[in-house]
């Protein structure tokens, strides 16, 4: 027989977590990385495979050695993908190590880019080749200058940044992250920016979707001070390697970033894409704005929404992001930030 | 003839690749499951393979069953399908009352009716699992001519008897007794349950051969391995084949004498001496003890 | 048999002998297979054909299909490809055997 797969609760009542928890930790993957369900393959009593999922993302591909090579990790993947199709996600993303890419290659998965110790992955219908042809078409064929934001929300920082790129660029292509991890949420995000560069005609807005600074590739990314600094570095390598691979496609002939003095992730993820870019196109880094000798940032702005200081936000933002604000301030107040 | 249903092998509706061996291993019949070992989301899907697997892949002299959903689930969409696809026989799970089985025979006789094909050609078999299904025995095993079997469903059974299983099978002993005996009183085959722990090879001689000692004709397997022992155990002495193979000649010496009294050593055999003859001479045919019947 | 595909749907499994289909409804005319097989050097061609025939059946003229197979027959194939079908077009019961065979 082949054994039953079934969810896996992390809770003391359920009898294979701790087996799970072991499992993790012998292949050195991270049990309390965040995941929306865990599957346990048991046979007899033990169990002898797991994998996670975080939304449409793959993860915590778990196989005790005796079981590698094909069968459980098989049963398992196949599972999983059924349970999301399911849901009617029909989009799957793997971010694994490099010993698991062959088997998942196997199964169907393409890879998008991969690094030394990461590889990401994805399989579905109108994949990451597709998404790079359809920015393609948005663009004119000119030398561009990319800058990739979450602009949570949109700050005067960002707009600098952006003026700056347009100024010395013929084109500038901002690539806003799709991740929903943020105070400000997507469609809020795409607004403000679109509204706060109106002015600037050589502007062109794109989604990262799961693509860039992803919950995929880049999951400590969103935890800032909290993340682990080596993992950072590792995700923010293979991050970086993604976005090699928007260039083979695009014009993209720079690449913009900020500086953020306050945060540490920030500055691993700078390093690691001048390093990534050496060869291939210029990093251009521009130092924060600065107001009475204080970073202009979207956390400070943030902050100043939860201590009622408009008068600090309307001197850090544009005035549409500004305004957004005060319209809405009760409710950002109240809204969970992850 | 009547058919040897000594292997009864179970295979889970979804699984492609034991779909496609099922036929090599020699079990007597192949229980296609729909029902239990296929999860609601999945039902359609399994539908459609064992559809496709019926139609096409060759199971050989292998009975093909196919447990479907109760009625009120995904019964009736399973009986169109699998008497589209032609299957031989058709397993009701959790039958508790004889019209369990009158819904299901008209089910089937209106599929029958609607796909062209021969009325009566698709039998039927029930699986009894609850208390309520083991008094009912002797009505489920009579409900229908399509029947040609009851078995035990022991999983369910002893959920609802409170217990759960034991190596010993007292637990299960009043519910073999009155499916046999239902099974004996209609003239049917009686079937007994699974046996899960495929590592216990002891335990499952054992209980094999206590269900050969009931008078059971076969059992169910959920995995190939079980099927030689199941066969081994059943398989008849040399004994045995001696004395069945003189009531075959004396239905010979009466079939070439245009006689209706068949006789050995010039006394009279009665009908159930004979049809244990010629069981005995199926198994041992089938265990591989002789070939043609015997009559090489 | 008039199947409208309504939406993306996957069926079958990535197991040996088995084959994933996954299928969406096309704005263009025409099917489109894409297909990652362990054995697509010899099958591949079976594989589609299998696909297309069985897609014809259900009249569906406009449909991407992705395909993932690890060795499986056509009946497998054949299955795989009406559930994915079916399971885009929100039909779950009286299904047309007839046509479908």
């Amino acid at each position: 027989m082949m054994g039953q797969i079934q969810e896996i609760f992390p809770e003391s009542f359920d009898l294979y977590y701790p087996q799970w928890q072991t499992l993790l930790k012998s292949l050195t993957l991270a049990p309390d990385d965040p995941v929306d369900h865990i599957y346990g393959l048991i046979e007899g009593d033990q169990l002898i495979g797991a994998v996670s999922n975080l939304g449409p993302i793959i993860k915590q591909v778990a196989i005790p050695k005796a079981h590698q090579g094909g069968h459980v990790f098989n049963q398992l993947i196949s599972f999983i993908m059924n349970q999301l199709a399911a849901e009617d996600v029909f989009h799957y993303f793997v971010y694994t190590t490099p010993s698991h890419q062959n088997a998942f290659e196997h199964l169907g998965f393409d890879t998008i880019a991969q690094t030394d110790d990461l590889v990401f992955l994805e399989k579905g219908f109108h994949g990451f080749k597709y998404y790079l042809e359809q920015l393609k078409t948005k663009l004119r064929d000119q030398p561009t200058a990319a800058i990739v934001m979450n602009a949570n929300p949109f700050t005067l920082g960002h707009l600098q940044l952006i003026q700056r790129a347009a100024q010395e660029n013929p084109q500038v292509l901002i690539l806003l992250v799709s991740a929903q991890r943020s105070l400000f949420t997507f469609d809020e995000r795409l607004a403000l920016v679109t509204q706060g560069t109106a002015h600037l005609d050589n502007v062109v807005i794109a989604p990262t979707d799961y693509y860039l600074v992803s919950n995929g590739t880049f999951p400590t990314y969103f935890l800032k001070e909290r993340a682990p600094l080596q993992v950072a570095e590792k995700q923010a390598r293979l991050d970086a390697a993604v976005f090699t691979q928007y260039s083979t496609v695009l014009p993209i002939t720079k690449r913009y970033v900020g500086t953020e003095p306050t945060s540490a992730v920030t500055e691993i993820y700078n390093r690691i894409m001048a390093e990534a870019f050496k060869d291939k196109f210029p990093l251009v880094i521009q130092p924060r704005q600065t107001l009475q000798s204080q970073v202009i940032s979207a956390s400070k702005v943030r902050q100043a929404i939860q201590t009622n200081d408009l008068a600090l936000i309307q001197a850090i933002t544009p005035l549409t992001t500004y305004q957004f604000i005060v319209a809405h301030l009760t409710e950002l107040q109240q809204r969970k930030e992850f | 003839m009547k058919r040897l249903r000594t292997t009864m092998m179970f295979l889970p509706g979804m699984n492609a690749a034991m779909l496609r061996d099922a036929g090599i291993y020699g079990a007597d019949a192949l229980m296609f499951d729909l029902e239990d070992a296929v999860s609601m989301k999945e039902k359609d899907a399994a539908r459609f393979l064992v559809h496709e697997a019926l139609r096409t892949i060759d199971y050989g002299q292998a009975e093909t069953v196919v447990r479907i959903n109760e009625l009120d689930t995904f019964g009736r969409q399973d009986i169109l399908a699998m008497v589209d696809a032609g299957v031989e026989v058709i397993r009701l799970p959790k039958t508790e009352t004889a019209q369990d089985i009158i819904d299901v025979d008209q089910a089937i006789s209106a599929a029958e009716d609607r796909l062209g094909k021969k009325q009566g050609q698709t039998h039927m078999m029930a699986a009894i699992e609850s208390a309520e299904g083991i008094f009912n025995a002797r009505d489920i095993a009579k409900a229908s001519d399509r029947l040609i079997g009851i078995a035990l469903g022991a999983e369910d059974y002893v959920t609802n008897l409170q217990t759960r299983r034991y190596p010993d099978g007292q637990e299960l002993a009043f519910g073999r007794s009155m499916i046999l005996h239902a099974a004996r009183a209609a003239g049917v085959d009686a079937i007994d349950t699974v046996y899960s722990d495929i590592e216990n090879e002891a335990g499952f001689r054992e209980e094999v051969q206590r269900i050969k000692a009931l008078g059971f004709n076969g059992k169910s397997v959920v995995n190939p391995r079980q099927i030689p022992i199941v066969k081994e155990i059943f398989a008849p002495t040399q004994k045995e084949i001696y004395q069945a193979s003189r009531v075959i000649k004396g239905i010979q010496e009466a079939e070439a004498n245009n006689s209706g009294v068949i006789s050995v050593d010039g006394k009279m055999v009665d009908k159930p001496i004979v049809e244990r003859a010629q069981r005995v001479m199926q198994l041992a045919e089938a265990s591989g003890l002789i070939k043609n019947g015997g009559q090489n | 048999m008039n199947v409208e595909l309504k939406h993306q749907a996957i069926a079958g499994t990535t197991e040996s002998s088995d084959i994933q289909i996954m299928i969406e409804p096309n704005t263009n005319e025409g099917i489109e297979i894409q297909l990652d097989s362990s054995v697509q050097f010899q099958f591949g061609k079976q594989i589609k054909l299998v696909i297309m025939d069985t897609l014809e059946k259900l009249d569906i003229t406009q449909a991407y299909v992705k395909a993932t197979d690890q060795g499986a027959l056509d009946c497998t194939v054949k299955a795989r490809t009406l559930t994915a079908a079916f399971r885009a077009a929100d039909i779950d019961q009286d299904y047309d055997w007839q046509v479908i065979d």
